[in-house]
């Protein structure tokens, strides 16, 4: 089914596709055998295209004769989009089932920064904006951070007994996250709950997660691991340092189990890990849980 | 008229798309001349985020700190240790050095069939997988 992959980009190569229609796949298909397909390397150089990010408004149309009962509208240049829109993990949106798999590994350390419909989730929660310009203080993607709310709460501000809050934390990795993120930024101290209570403070754990994802990327840079992505950094998070390098360089066709030599089949079902699971499938649940924010970077914006 | 052209462009597609060399560029490469080892450590330490074992930039105690080892290592065959060092690949590609005794064969304690060969993966980084 690797054709489907490849049809769209051509597809958006040729510039005529016509999604709305009737039968979707089916137009998208035809336009993708025409003209620029039937050339191979136009089809490789479509794949080549690397997302853009639009910074500011596009340029804009100077008009120098106005128009008769029409207002005059500026759009000052220069001015950011908050949360760009892009769409750098290969998702579809044509309703003829594109998108990364898990095994054809469409993302893997080359993600973008984009929205995600976990940052969405984030945001509709009364801390949300505030968590994204934090982490966008510490130069972290708000996609990222709002990846890891979702995967351990849904964002919900969870008590217990061990891991609390919207981002499920000990309170060691708490502390820790806390400090990585107050070295890099100072002014940040001042939204901070001080001692474990904070821990239930989303904003405050937001802090603490985001200087916590930001030790992860640092580990893993240090492993040779550039650019890591919201994947690189679960295995990180789940099975520790040494195991983490090793998932992100792992093929998706890999078990788990081979991926990890050191893991005994028991550690293995205590994490969730099926016997005989693949390294793609355990990508896959990740996917499922947080969406396109999987493939992106961790870094960013 | 249309419909069939267009069910006739659909099946091109097919056939043309389908066999695109563009398929192959999400496939691994084979990496000869290297084999995969591990790391030499306990379950309890390979999942310690405090426990890191050093590769440098040469076979030397005294040489700079590079980075950290993953759990599965991909050295130089035939491995041959020089002043206790053995050479390594980085995932990004770098030629690295790590100590000898913090290595030992792959053998995966959850899979004894597992198998690991060396091979570049579609991103770019120095990986495994089973097929090579």
């Amino acid at each position: 089914m690797n054709w489907w992959l490849v049809a769209f980009p051509c597809a958006k190569e040729v510039g005529e596709v016509s999604f709305r229609r009737r039968r979707p796949g089916l137009v998208a298909l035809v336009t993708a055998a025409a003209p620029g397909c039937f050339a191979p390397e136009l089809c490789i150089s479509a794949l080549g295209q690397v997302p853009q990010t639009l910074n500011g408004p596009p340029v804009q149309v100077q008009p120098y004769v106005s128009e008769p009962g029409v207002p005059m509208i500026t759009i000052a240049p220069g001015t950011l989009n908050t949360f760009p829109i892009g769409d750098g993990s290969g998702t579809g949106g044509d309703g003829a089932g594109t998108g990364g798999d898990g095994s054809d590994g469409d993302g893997t350390g080359a993600g973008t920064t984009s929205n995600s419909e976990a940052l969405t989730t984030m945001l509709g929660t009364t801390w949300g904006a505030t968590a994204v310009a934090n982490a966008q203080a510490l130069g972290l993607n708000p996609s990222a951070l709002a990846a890891t709310c979702v995967i351990e709460s849904g964002c919900q501000n969870l008590s217990g007994s061990g891991a609390q809050g919207v981002f499920q934390m000990y309170s060691a990795a708490f502390q820790e996250g806390i400090q990585t993120a107050l070295s890099i930024d100072p002014s940040l101290a001042s939204q901070i709950v001080s001692g474990d209570a904070g821990r239930m403070d989303p904003v405050t754990e937001s802090i603490a997660a985001a200087g916590y994802q930001l030790q992860a990327v640092d580990a893993l840079q240090n492993a040779g691991i550039a650019n890591p992505t919201v994947l690189d950094t679960r295995g990180f998070y789940n099975f520790g340092p040494a195991n983490g390098v090793a998932l992100a360089t792992a093929d998706p066709s890999e078990t788990m189990a081979a991926a990890m030599p050191n893991v005994s089949a028991a550690t293995l079902a205590k994490n969730g890990v099926t016997p005989g699971e693949t390294v793609g499938q355990w990508q896959a649940s990740i996917r499922g849980k947080v969406g396109n924010a999987a493939n992106q970077t961790v870094l960013g914006v | 008229m249309r419909t069939r052209a267009t069910r006739v462009g659909f099946l091109i597609g097919i056939l043309i798309v389908g066999n695109a060399p563009g398929i192959a560029a999400g496939q691994a490469k084979p990496l000869p001349g290297y084999r995969c080892m591990m790391l030499n450590l306990s379950e309890q330490q390979s999942m310690d985020p405090s426990k890191r074992v050093p590769v440098r930039a040469a076979p030397s105690m005294s040489a700079p700190r590079v980075g950290w080892a993953g759990a599965v290592v991909v050295v130089r065959e035939p491995v041959t240790s020089v002043n206790g060092f053995v050479q390594m690949l980085f995932p990004d590609g770098r030629q690295v050095w790590i100590a000898s005794d913090m290595l030992r064969p792959y053998h995966s304690l959850a899979d004894p069939n597992a198998k690991c060969i060396p091979e570049i993966l579609p991103n770019d980084r120095i990986g495994f997988g089973s097929h090579g």
